[in-house]
């Protein structure tokens, strides 16, 4: 009986400490189609970056509480035109934001006029609907030249894409982003992107005094970003423009201030002296609660 | 054949009986019940917002990016304060050769190894991730004060433990030789901590050296195990903090609160068990008061030191902090800290009548409610105050109010040393009982320690 009450008690108290999890998975509830499964979005978004690398990028999202977020561990197929696996570039399961990103193998491309379109599609899942999203880009030439004169530097953007007949025709009025790659993030090296003119170029005097690595190297990136008929362009180009990081050589040497190994030895001999002296000191009455057990077993006479 | 083990004690066998029937440990009352009861209850409802803290993150308290130590840091460092008390009674008075200690001193060691570990957990609490305290560990920068905290409140912990077990020993044999119809994990629990005690002089001589040696090993401890806490703030640059008093004036605001908790717990156990004024007599009140107002005013010292020095001078951001404190959002809780918790108990300990045992207590609990909000005083408006100004951040970072969760946590933390206390007090006696029936002894000599 006693016992009873006592599982009782845990069982309560045990719903307690978890009840507002259960309310939050009570809570969740997925939008489900006729067949059961639930329904997804999906967005493509087409990247290149210095008109070499041509990366995919699927967001695969479904409705739960009124929300979308995004689905893990989902299958998002890629082709080239249309649905086919003759088409098939790739299969990328999404990680938990739901984001499968595809390199383009080289090569894998079919040859087309000047225009590619490309489709995600989440096929034959045992929980989600068929779905697929397409994406249609031009071709483009997306390129940065770097100049320096008389101690002024620039940044010249040019971009250029094909028209009807196929001849690369400057493209004017678009929007170019200009970057400085930095540790957590890029640098904007201005307030508001820059515009092309009518020969599709952006010319920009570089800063002086941004930071580089120890040899004055930086990373100046641009970007034309999700523009509707040529997706996102990036080029990106390394030059010794920043200002030399010089490392305090102090960091290396014994200081307080220092990384955990190059404590100062004084310190080091002092704290382990005390820990010693006080440890050995309790090691040392530990001992002698044993003696006292030790005299304990012992007959009296 | 086994030896029969019994501990002897000298003088005549009513007041061997008389002592160990009042001091030792009984079942609970209903008083007892109801108490264990509540506190349980505060306990297990910090303990369930626990949970969700680990589940949900730091998110569900009020701490953000300007004050990232709240009331658990103001906490700790009540609770680090508070465990000082075992030093003060079992070490330093003992070494003074003050007689009259001996019924304070279990009580006085119980407070402080509830209080320790206790502080313990609510560094782990503050962390969030408790996993990640093995990274203090693991990852230790011997030039942090956070790592000299981490081994100093270890080494306290330990010695709090021994000081409190070797006195014990002597006792523990006479339960276990004494006390008959209680449950046979009880009595089991008894024998095996008891180590075989039978009164040998071989064991009372190496029990009182080892007792000498803990005694004078934990001074250095306990000023380091507090100085050390105060240098987590005193080694940072920032206004109410930057200050080369930090360590007496935490150390000596320590033993204050120390002797209010002993205070209060003596009155407590005096009230609540039978016939314990004989043992917990106005004598000791008296002498508690006296001590109290002592380091009150030592205390009271340090704090002008702490106050006036910066105040004199008025220099920018200390400038901004102070008057926070003594006019503005904090001025409140900042003057009541200071003349209740503080100036009142000084002066009503002066006389003799504010000695007596229920105004005595009344008093230590003003010093020790005082001394938890001044530990939040010590930790908070600091942080509300940075040097680089707050800009462009939401309105609620700006300021620190502890949610409803917060502070359930705290108050569950509070309520578990103080089951801690209570337990110990139900399987152990609060009042020395061996040593007691010996100085009652009208021949009785002080053992000699070599």
């Amino acid at each position: 009986m006693k016992k009873t009450k006592f599982l009782n008690s845990l069982l309560v108290l045990g719903s307690l400490l978890f009840l507002p999890e259960l309310a939050h998975a009570q809570s969740d509830s997925t939008e489900m189609a006729d067949s059961g499964k639930a329904e997804t979005s999906i967005e493509v978004v087409y990247t290149e970056i210095n008109n070499n690398s041509k990366i995919l990028t699927a967001t695969v999202k479904t409705k739960i509480d009124d929300a979308y977020q995004g689905v893990k561990d989902i299958a998002v197929n890629f082709y080239q035109n249309e649905v086919d696996p003759a088409y098939l570039l790739g299969t990328v399961a999404s990680n938990e934001k739901g984001l499968a990103v595809l390199v383009i193998p080289d090569g894998k491309l079919a040859p087309t006029a000047f225009e590619n379109t490309f489709v995600a599609a989440v096929e034959n899942n045992d929980k989600f609907e068929d779905n697929q999203e397409e994406i249609t880009v031009s071709e483009a030439d997306f390129t940065m030249t770097l100049s320096e004169e008389d101690s002024t530097r620039q940044v010249v953007i040019s971009l250029q894409a094909p028209d009807a007949e196929g001849v690369m025709t400057p493209v004017a009025e678009t929007e170019i982003h200009l970057y400085v790659q930095r540790l957590f993030g890029l640098l904007p090296l201005s307030d508001d992107p820059e515009t092309t003119d009518e020969n599709g170029e952006v010319t920009v005097e570089f800063p002086a005094g941004i930071p580089g690595d120890t040899a004055g190297n930086l990373i100046i990136v641009a970007k034309v970003e999700e523009h509707e008929q040529f997706g996102n362009l990036t080029f990106q180009r390394k030059i010794n423009w920043g200002v030399p990081l010089v490392i305090d050589p102090n960091k290396d040497k014994r200081q307080l201030w220092s990384s955990r190994a190059n404590a100062p030895i004084y310190l080091i001999v002092f704290i382990n002296t005390m820990l010693i002296g006080i440890w050995g000191v309790i090691a040392y009455i530990i001992y002698q609660v044993f003696q006292i057990k030790k005299l304990g077993r012992q007959k009296t006479p | 054949m086994k030896t029969k083990k019994s501990v002897t004690l000298a003088g005549d066998a009513d007041r061997v009986e008389t002592i160990s029937r009042d001091l030792m440990p009984k079942p609970f009352g209903w008083s007892g019940k109801i108490w264990v009861g509540v506190l349980s209850i505060i306990f297990l409802l910090g303990l369930f917002f626990y949970v969700q803290q680990v589940w949900y993150g730091l998110g569900i308290t009020a701490m953000r990016d300007y004050s990232t130590w709240g009331i658990y840091i103001s906490n700790f460092v009540f609770f680090v304060a508070i465990s000082l008390v075992g030093s003060l009674i079992s070490a330093i008075l003992k070494l003074s050769g003050a007689k009259w200690r001996t019924p304070l001193t279990r009580i006085s060691e119980m407070i402080a190894v509830a209080s320790i570990i206790f502080a313990a957990i609510v560094i782990i609490v503050d962390m969030g991730r408790p996993d990640r305290f093995l990274n203090v560990i693991l990852h230790a920068r011997i030039q942090s004060p956070i790592t000299w905290d981490v081994i100093v409140i270890t080494t306290y912990l330990v010695i709090s433990l021994l000081l409190f077990y070797l006195p014990l020993i002597p006792d523990l044999a006479f339960m276990r030789d004494r006390m008959k119809g209680i449950p046979a994990w009880q009595q089991k629990m008894y024998k095996i901590l008891a180590l075989g005690w039978k009164s040998d002089p071989g064991q009372e001589k190496i029990l009182r050296r080892s007792e000498q040696i803990l005694a004078i090993l934990i001074i250095p401890v306990a000023f380091g195990i507090h100085t050390v806490t105060s240098w987590l703030f005193a080694t940072t640059l920032r206004p109410g903090w930057d200050s080369s008093n930090f360590g007496p004036y935490f150390v000596s605001g320590a033993f204050m609160v120390g002797a209010g908790g002993v205070i209060a717990a003596m009155y407590i156990f005096r009230t609540h068990y039978t016939n314990w004024e004989k043992y917990l007599t106005d004598k000791h009140f008296d002498y508690m008061g006296r001590l109290l107002v002592l380091l009150s005013l030592v205390y009271l010292y340090f704090n002008i030191n702490e106050y006036f020095v910066p105040a004199y001078k008025m220099k920018g951001q200390e400038a901004e902090h102070l008057n926070a404190l003594f006019f503005g959002n904090y001025a409140p809780l900042f003057w009541s800290v200071q003349i209740f918790g503080m100036v009142l108990p000084i002066v009503l300990l002066l006389f003799p009548k504010g000695r007596k045992p229920l105004p005595i207590f009344l008093i230590s609990i003003l010093v020790i409610v005082g001394a938890w909000f001044k530990r939040f005083l010590i930790v908070i408006p600091t942080l509300s105050h940075p040097y680089i100004p707050m800009d462009r951040v939401p309105e609620s970072w700006q300021h620190y109010i502890p949610t409803f969760k917060e502070w359930s946590i705290t108050a569950g933390t509070l309520a578990g040393a103080l089951l801690i206390v209570t337990l110990m007090a139900r399987l152990l006696p609060a009042i020395p009982v061996v040593e007691t029936i010996e100085e009652a002894d009208p021949n009785h000599k002080a053992p000699e320690t070599d």
